[in-house]
C-alpha cells in the first residue's frame, strides 16, 4: 500500500518538476505537460486498482479503495481550481448554485485543500508604551484595535517587532505572562448550558482558584458587580443579550491580572450598565493597566487617562483625551441655517451634527477657516476632535470630508 | 475533603460541557444500542454470550460515546465564541482540553465497567477489569485520533467525515487484517487453538503497544497545535 503510494506521488512529481514555466512561447509544450500530467493523475490508479483487486483477490475492497482514491483526486482538482479562480464560494449563483455552494464550502473545510489565506498587513509600526491607569483604544472598523488587542494578550503572534512587559518578551515568555493578562474578547460566548454560578465557578477553577469557600466568594462578588445576583441560579440560555455581555464581565473580575485587555465590553450595554461598567474599570484601573477599545468616544473622554487612535493599523494620535480636544480649539464653528440650506452646507463643509431648531437648523462644522459668515467657534467636544482627525485623513486621500 | 469536591465539582463542569448539555441522551443511547447488540446477539445467535462476542458489543457504544465530544469538541468551542476566552486561560491545552478528553475516557470506562458488571451478574462469569482494560484501548486509540484530526482540520464534520473512512477501511478489511497486530479492532477473547495461543498473546500484546503509542502520539500533537492559537480564530 505505501508503495502505491509513493509510486503514484512519485510519478506526479516527476511531472511537476520538468513542467516548464508557462509561457507565450512555449504553448504546444504546456499542453503536452498538463495532458501528461491529467494521465498520471487520473489514469494511474485504474491500473494500481486492477493490480490491488488481483493482490488481495477481493474486488469490494479494490472499489471502495478507488472511490477514496478517486474523491481525494476530485477535491484536490477542485480545490486547486478554486484557488486559480480566486472564486468566492458566497457569491457562486447559477444551475445547482446551493448543491455546488455546499460542495466547494465541503471541499474547502478538507485539511490541505484549504485555501491558503492571503497575508494581510492589520498593523503598521505601532509603538505603544502604556504604563498603569486607564488606556482608551478608538478607531473605526477594521483599524486594527481588536489584532492589536490579541497580540498585546498573546492570543495573535506578530510577525514583526514584539510586546514586553517589564522587559519581558511576551513572544519568548507566552505561557507564563499569560497568567498576568486578563483579556475579554470583542466576541465571547458562555457556556449555555450552564448557570450563572457554575459557569463563574467553572472559570474559577480553569483560573487557578482551588479554594471552594475563596471561590464562592469571589463569584459572589462578582455577580453582585454586575448585578446578576437574582438570576445566579438561572442558565445562560435564557438571559438577554446584555445579561451574557455582563457574564462575560464578571468573568475578567474573578480573577484580577496585572493588566487587563478588555474589547469594546460596553457594546449592547444600556446607558446606565454602561456607565457602572466602566466605573468600574476605572476603580481596577488605580493599581492596574487597563487597556479598554470602544467604538464610544463618549466612554475614552470620561474614564481615560491616555488614549490611542488608530486607523488602517496605523497610530493616528497618543496622548491624553485632553491634549486631543486642544488640537481641534479653534476648528469647530455653529451655525443656524434655513432648513433649505443643509444639503448645499454638507457639500462644502464638514457638517457632524445637526438639529432642527425653532424652524431653522442648527449645524456643528468642522473647519480651519470660518466655513459661513455667520459661524461661531464654539468649544470642542472629544466626538469632534475624533472626527477632526478621521477628517483630516479623509482629506489627504482626497476623498470628501 | 475540600479537594475531592472540588476535583469532582470540576469533572462535573467538564462533563456538563463534553457532551453539549446532552449528555443523558448520549449515555441513553449508548446503553440502548449495547442492549439492542446485546438482545439481537441473543436472540440471533442463541445462548449466552462469551467473552469474544461482549468484547464487541461493547466496542459499540464505546465508540458512539467517545466519537461526538472528541470529533466536535474544538468546533464547539469555537462556535459558542469561547475559545478566545479559554486562550487567556494559563495552561488552557491541559486545563481544558486535555482535562475533558481524560474525563471523557473515565466516563465511558465507568460506563463500560456497569455494563460489564451487569452481564457478569445476569448472564455469565466475565472478566470485569480485564473486560473494561481492553475495550477501552480501541477507544481512548479513536477518540484520541478524531481528537488529532479536529485539532488539524478545526472542522467536526471533516473529522467525522474522515473517522467514518478510517473506521470503513478497517471494517472492510476486517478479513484480511484480523490476524494482523495492525487491525484496529483486534480481539483479545478470540478462541484460538491452544497452538495459536502464545502467538495470539504476542499479536494482543503488540495491538495493544501500537493503540497505546498511537493514542499518546495524537494527543501530544494536538495539544501541540492546539498551541498555535492563532490558527483556531
Amino acid at each position: 500500500m505505501i508503495l502505491v503510494a509513493v509510486f503514484y506521488l512519485a510519478s506526479l512529481s516527476l511531472f511537476c518538476t520538468f513542467k516548464p514555466a508557462p509561457g507565450p512561447d512555449r504553448r504546444l509544450r504546456d499542453r503536452i505537460f498538463d495532458i501528461g500530467e491529467k494521465v498520471v493523475r487520473w489514469g494511474l490508479p485504474l491500473p494500481v486498482l486492477l493490480w490491488l483487486r488481483g493482490q488481495w483477490r477481493d474486488t469490494f475492497s479494490a472499489v471502495f479503495f478507488g472511490l477514496i482514491w478517486y474523491m481525494a483526486i476530485l477535491f484536490k482538482a477542485v480545490a486547486n481550481r478554486l484557488e486559480k479562480r480566486g472564486t468566492i464560494i458566497d457569491r457562486l449563483t447559477g444551475r445547482f448554485g446551493r448543491l455546488r455552494r455546499a460542495f466547494y464550502r465541503f471541499v474547502q473545510s478538507i485539511p490541505l485543500l484549504s485555501r491558503k489565506k492571503k497575508p494581510f498587513q492589520a498593523l503598521d509600526r505601532i509603538s505603544l508604551s502604556i504604563g498603569s491607569g486607564m488606556f482608551g483604544l478608538v478607531g473605526p472598523n477594521g483599524a486594527g484595535k481588536t489584532t492589536l488587542m490579541r497580540i498585546i494578550c498573546g492570543i495573535l503572534g506578530s510577525s514583526r517587532g514584539k510586546v514586553s512587559f517589564n522587559h519581558l518578551d511576551l513572544e519568548e515568555n507566552r505561557e507564563e505572562l499569560q497568567a498576568l493578562i486578563g483579556y475579554l474578547p470583542q466576541e465571547f460566548g458562555t457556556y449555555e448550558n450552564m448557570t450563572a454560578t457554575q459557569f463563574l465557578d467553572y472559570q474559577a477553577m480553569l483560573k487557578g482558584i482551588w479554594n471552594k469557600r475563596e471561590r464562592d466568594r469571589i463569584v459572589r462578588t462578582a455577580l453582585d458587580s454586575v448585578h446578576l445576583s437574582e438570576n445566579r441560579n438561572h442558565k445562560i440560555r435564557t438571559f438577554s443579550g446584555g445579561m451574557k455581555q455582563r457574564i462575560g464581565i464578571a468573568q475578567t473580575l474573578l480573577k484580577l491580572p496585572r493588566v487587563l485587555v478588555v474589547d469594546e465590553p460596553t457594546a449592547g450595554l444600556d446607558p446606565r450598565e454602561r456607565i457602572r461598567f466602566r466605573n468600574l474599570l476605572s476603580e481596577l484601573a488605580k493599581d492596574r493597566i487597563v487597556i479598554f477599545s470602544t467604538h464610544i468616544v463618549e466612554d475614552i473622554s470620561s474614564s481615560c487617562n491616555k488614549l490611542a487612535v488608530l486607523l488602517e493599523g496605523r497610530v493616528k494620535f497618543v496622548g491624553s483625551p485632553q491634549d486631543l480636544i486642544e488640537r481641534t480649539r479653534g476648528n469647530v464653528w455653529q451655525a443656524h441655517i434655513p432648513e433649505g440650506d443643509l444639503d448645499k452646507v454638507r457639500r462644502i463643509a464638514n457638517v457632524v451634527h445637526h438639529m432642527r431648531d425653532a424652524g431653522k437648523v442648527r449645524v456643528r462644522i468642522l473647519a480651519e477657516e470660518q466655513p459661513l459668515a455667520e459661524a461661531k467657534q464654539v468649544i470642542p467636544t472629544m466626538e469632534d476632535a475624533y472626527m477632526w482627525l478621521m477628517g483630516r485623513k479623509e482629506q489627504k486621500q482626497g476623498g470628501q470630508p | 475533603m475540600n479537594r475531592i469536591k472540588t476535583v469532582a465539582a470540576f469533572l462535573r463542569y467538564n462533563a456538563l460541557h463534553i457532551f453539549g448539555g446532552r449528555f443523558v441522551v448520549f449515555l441513553g443511547l449508548a446503553m440502548g444500542l449495547f442492549f439492542l447488540v446485546l438482545l439481537i446477539g441473543l436472540v440471533g445467535r442463541g445462548g449466552t454470550p462469551n467473552s469474544e462476542r461482549l468484547y464487541n458489543y461493547l466496542l459499540a457504544p464505546g465508540i458512539l460515546l467517545v466519537f461526538y465530544p472528541s470529533a466536535y469538541g474544538i468546533q464547539r468551542d469555537q462556535d459558542t465564541r469561547m475559545v478566545e476566552t479559554l486562550f487567556g486561560i494559563p495552561d488552557y491545552r491541559y486545563k481544558v482540553w486535555l482535562t475533558r478528553l481524560v474525563t471523557l475516557y473515565i466516563i465511558i470506562a465507568v460506563m463500560m465497567f456497569a455494563l460489564v458488571l451487569l452481564c457478569r451478574i445476569t448472564l455469565a462469569d466475565f472478566p470485569v477489569w480485564r473486560m473494561v482494560s481492553h475495550v477501552m484501548m480501541p477507544v481512548i486509540f479513536l477518540g484520541s485520533l478524531a481528537f488529532f484530526i479536529s485539532a488539524q482540520s478545526t472542522s467536526g464534520n471533516v473529522t467525522a467525515v474522515i473517522m467514518v473512512i478510517f473506521l470503513m477501511f478497517f471494517w472492510v478489511l476486517g478479513d484480511e487484517l484480523q490476524d494482523s497486530s495492525w487491525f484496529l479492532f483486534h480481539n483479545p477473547f478470540r478462541s484460538v487453538e491452544a497452538l495459536r495461543s502464545v502467538l495470539w498473546a504476542q499479536t494482543t500484546f503488540y495491538n495493544r503497544l501500537y493503540l497505546v503509542l498511537g493514542s499518546v502520539v495524537a494527543t501530544l500533537f494536538a495539544l501541540l497545535r492546539l498551541q498555535k492559537r492563532e490558527k483556531f480564530i
